[in-house]
């Protein structure tokens, strides 16, 4: 049991306590040694394991999440998430093609032939959402129906241009006389 | 176990934790969220809009339209009863409407976010406005949902808007205010339009893994330490059970609305610079002259502190206001602080405003 304290004894990767500038050996260290100086104070390493991660994560999280913090802002580690991740899509979109491929080759669907169809559906309800949205704003919209008394206003006035365009002709053709 | 063969009860109290534990840890939170009753008045594609049945009479003339992030679940604004940002609301006598994105397919991968705001928010706030009768609508965006309620109302900012509310929610993509969500997603690391290809819509475990390692020791140990010390002393752990939910159920992010994202904001900073056009009209955040409440968390790491206040500075509204709560991302929204802070807040600005 006494093997299990973390301390001198047993210390963590990388816990030569002069670990380089950034790396985890020092926190590790540091952390081992105040785990050892609570275990000692309570008389020893709690039985219940849940109590020694709770006890563990209540000591030590502040300082795991400040380093934590540093390291993924430090540029190598940024660069390396972005190499990891750049390959991943890579080997994805790589693979993706190779089975639309050879889906195509036998005669298959694939996921982006459904996906086609689907947008021809997503399509054809937007025509009829704009349909609805076009007569809800004529219920809602405050808009008023072509009655026969507002056509024959406007049949009125279209009269009356006729007149006036007539007017205009009968006193060119005058001039040109 | 006991001479007579039986397990002594302090050992067997101590198995049925760790019973109860393994189970959340392997299984995942399950809890009823989103109760609050709700009907359907309109959908498109994928989307719903809800309007929720008030249990009050309504006492405020102007309905809410709450819009949230593409990349979530809506329930988090009715997470569950009795810690409900939405039924306390309706409580307060309000007519609450939400649009729900629904879970995109691979047919959406190329929505964009002049869809959703041209095509989905505009049509909601005429469904709300005719549903309700009412002559004008409040417009509520939480996060990235915020960030689309803003576009919309530097688009469309006269009459029918009557207020603005914004929760954690980023304009500004400056590089010196985005943190380290900024430093991760610059030209040098982050190609949107690569994984956009390769993926079509980007995987939620993708979007959630990049929010979680914002803050790695809280998220994946210290989320678990909580679980942990409120199942060893026995406190409810409702509410523990639908964050953790909600925190683990996104939803894909749409290709082309990701690719937008990424380059339009983070990268290229255009909303705030004034440079961002939306099917050829240039969103611009000073249109904005309604009344403005931007709420922001001061623990937030995800819409940081300088990306939230730029609204209130970019806006030309006289009435603005910006609230900083001792809150993150989604603390915010839940829970004890949120009950005696948050949303009697919002209640209260948009009550006087309501008329």
């Amino acid at each position: 049991m006494e093997a299990l304290v973390p301390g001198d004894g047993a210390r963590f990767p990388g816990g030569s306590g002069v670990g380089p500038e950034g790396s985890l050996g020092p926190l590790w260290d540091q952390m081992a040694q105040s785990m050892r100086e609570e275990t000692v104070s309570r008389g020893g390493l709690p039985e219940d394991p849940v109590e020694f991660f709770l006890r563990w994560y209540e000591k030590s999280s502040e300082e795991w999440a400040k380093k934590a913090d540093e390291l993924l802002a430090e540029g190598e580690t940024v660069r390396s998430n972005a190499r990891l991740q750049e390959g991943v899509a890579r080997s994805y979109r790589e693979l993706k093609r190779a089975s639309e491929e050879s889906l195509k080759q036998l005669q298959i669907p694939s996921r982006a032939d459904v996906a086609r169809v689907a947008k021809l559906v997503v399509g054809l309800e937007n025509k009829l959402d704009r349909l609805e949205e076009a007569f809800g704003d004529f219920v809602y919209g405050g808009a008023e129906p072509a009655t026969a008394e507002s056509v024959r206003g406007l049949q009125e006035r279209m009269d009356a241009l006729e007149a006036k365009m007539d007017r205009i002709l009968a006193a060119l053709e005058k001039d040109e006389g | 176990m006991d001479a007579d063969g039986t397990t002594p009860p302090e050992v067997a109290d101590k198995l049925g934790k760790y019973a109860v534990g393994a189970r959340i840890v392997l299984g995942g939170a399950r809890a009823d969220t989103g109760q609050t009753p709700k009907t359907t008045v309109w959908t498109k594609n994928k989307a719903r809009l809800y309007r929720y049945e008030p249990e009050q009479p309504k006492e405020h003339a102007v309905p809410i339209l709450m819009v949230y992030a593409l990349i979530n679940k809506p329930y988090i604004l009715d997470l569950m009863p009795g810690n409900s940002l939405i039924e306390h609301l309706l409580a307060e006598g309000f007519d609450v409407y939400l649009l729900d994105w629904g879970v995109p397919g691979d047919e959406d991968e190329g929505m964009a976010f002049e869809d959703y705001v041209l095509d989905y928010i505009l049509p909601a706030t005429k469904r709300v406005l005719w549903t309700s009768g009412a002559e004008g609508y409040t417009l509520f965006g939480y996060c990235m949902g915020g960030t689309m309620a803003a576009i919309y109302a530097s688009l469309f900012p006269g009459e029918p808007l009557r207020n603005l509310v914004l929760l954690t929610t980023p304009t500004d993509f400056g590089p010196e205010g985005t943190g380290l969500l900024g430093t991760w997603t610059r030209e040098e690391y982050l190609d949107p339009d690569l994984l956009a290809d390769a993926f079509g819509n980007i995987p939620h475990e993708i979007v959630d893994a990049g929010m979680q390692m914002l803050r790695p020791v809280h998220n994946y140990v210290g989320t678990h330490a909580s679980m942990w010390e409120r199942i060893v002393e026995e406190k409810p752990m409702e509410t523990w059970l639908a964050m953790n939910k909600w925190v683990n159920d996104g939803t894909p992010f749409p290709g082309a609305a990701f690719r937008q994202w990424i380059r339009d904001f983070y990268q290229q900073n255009k909303l705030a610079r004034g440079e961002l056009k939306l099917r050829g009209r240039k969103v611009d955040l000073a249109n904005i002259t309604c009344p403005v409440l931007n709420i922001a968390g001061e623990k937030d790491h995800i819409c940081t502190l300088p990306q939230a206040r730029a609204t209130t500075d970019l806006v030309s509204s006289e009435d603005k206001e910006f609230l900083v709560l001792d809150a993150g991302h989604v603390g915010l929204m839940t829970g004890r602080g949120a009950r005696q802070s948050l949303w009697p807040k919002v209640s209260g600005w948009l009550a006087e405003r309501s008329a």
